[in-house]
């Protein structure tokens, strides 16, 4: 990448790049009073760090750590259009993603139906060769990686969530590398560590609610709040539920993007926002000049 | 130290990028790449140390002496510049995520194109974004309400 943009020819020392980690040279960054802001996307403990440190040279700080987005599924909701729409929610980027809808809040009244239409929606996830391009789901970043979403699914089975499709260890033909199974968990409460902790893979946790009061309160009860989906057919009844939700993005039934919506969030997924004015806003300091 | 002559598939990645240059690292760890599809090492990157880093800070703060005071439409010339650095290798960047840390191409391809596009939306962005406002201050109000000279109000 940065062989690419060497070639645009900027004015020395506007872009520099230093390869290495985050407590040694990130840490520096943070320290050096020559720096006036630091704007990082990584995890919630390394971004309180930055904060913390950050204080003693009063450095400005956006951060983006990470989500644990909902995807509410309304009473009117057509499955065979919402639920693959879920699913590359769930499973973008293997799961490895800050913004990835790892939650599933479906009505109660309709449980058997979604259940349904996950299975028959499944094999259109396929998990494979990262260079195939029907290949849906990739390998992990990692063995660490690995073992961690390992670790997360053995505690969604012992916490007594049922596994509708996926589960421990390497999927069939995929035994060497960092490959999982996209793992779909139902009857989940919220409360269970599955349904609250970042897992950064392609595990979904499905919620039953039996209101949509309920639904909304599920979804902001999350110490994150990223990104959310509201998935239904009556758009009024989803634009009303998509602006009680504490999360800096909110779509409308389908993953999508837009270059100069911000990007951020509310409560630990982070302080600033990115893209557009927004992000140009938070590299931005106000002076007044009164005569 | 591991090196990079074991293996002739190995891409070794020794140095930084500071002041417009391509600089060997000062500090000295050395971390594998490693591809996730079989957990071969792929790569072995330098990693820089706190010496580097305060090498890259004295570049961007030289640098901001003259930059800082570049106008909208100089800063715009950049990001399009950028754009088209970062435009004519699509095809490389996309191939490094896939290799790198097995994202899948479809999704990779967007990444990339949605990066690249990220320079174009921020010069789009900065021509709309208004860097001064003004608005009338009413003397007359504050005539009304002072009873000493604004200067020694403001302390």
């Amino acid at each position: 990448m940065v062989e690419a943009l060497h070639e645009a020819d900027l004015p020395k020392g506007l872009l520099n790049v230093v390869t290495g980690r985050g407590n040694v040279v990130g840490a520096e960054l943070v320290r050096n009073p020559a720096v006036a802001k630091i704007s990082f996307t990584g995890s919630v403990g390394v971004g309180k760090s930055i904060m913390r440190d950050g204080a003693e040279t009063m450095k400005r700080v956006t951060l983006e750590p990470g989500g644990k987005s909902p995807t509410i599924l309304l009473d009117d909701a057509v499955l065979d259009q919402a639920i693959p729409s879920a699913l590359v929610m769930a499973f973008m980027n293997s799961g490895q993603a800050c913004a990835a809808g790892t939650r599933l809040l479906a009505p109660k009244s309709r449980f058997d139906q979604v259940k349904r239409a996950i299975l028959n929606a499944m094999p259109s996830f396929p998990v494979g060769d990262p260079a195939d391009p029907k290949t849906a789901v990739g390998p992990m970043v990692s063995q660490k990686q690995y073992d961690q979403i390992q670790s997360y699914i053995r505690k969604g089975i012992e916490q007594g969530a049922e596994l509708l499709v996926g589960g421990e260890g390497h999927p069939e033909g995929f035994e060497t590398g960092y490959f999982v199974k996209p793992t779909v968990f139902v009857n989940v409460k919220n409360d269970m560590t599955i349904a609250q902790e970042e897992i950064f893979g392609p595990v979904l946790s499905v919620i039953s609610y039996d209101f949509e009061e309920e639904a909304i309160q599920i979804a902001n009860d999350s110490k994150y709040g990223l990104h959310a989906a509201v998935l239904g057919t009556d758009l009024a009844r989803a634009r009303r539920v998509a602006t009680q939700i504490r999360a800096g993005r909110v779509v409308i039934n389908n993953m999508t993007d837009d270059p100069q919506a911000p990007w951020g969030g509310f409560k630990y997924s982070g302080i600033g926002r990115e893209y557009g004015r927004y992000g140009i806003e938070a590299f931005l300091k106000t002076r007044a000049i009164l005569e | 130290m591991k090196t990079a002559t074991s293996n002739a598939e190995i891409k070794t990645l020794t140095s930084h990028y500071i002041d417009g240059s391509f600089v060997e690292s000062h500090g000295r760890e050395v971390m594998d790449i490693v591809k996730p599809t079989n957990g071969q090492v792929i790569g072995r990157v330098t990693l820089g140390d706190e010496e580097d880093t305060k090498r890259a800070i004295a570049a961007a703060k030289s640098a901001f002496a003259t930059f800082g005071r570049s106008t909208k439409e100089e800063r715009a010339k950049i990001l399009r510049r950028l754009h088209e650095a970062a435009s004519a290798r699509v095809d490389d960047l996309t191939s490094a995520m896939v290799e790198e840390y097995g994202g899948i191409v479809q999704f990779a391809g967007l990444l990339v194109q949605s990066g690249i596009g990220a320079f174009l939306a921020a010069e789009q962005a900065l021509q709309d974004l208004p860097l001064t406002r003004s608005w009338d201050s009413r003397p007359e109000y504050w005539s009304r309400r002072c009873t000493r000279p604004i200067s020694r109000r403001v302390s």
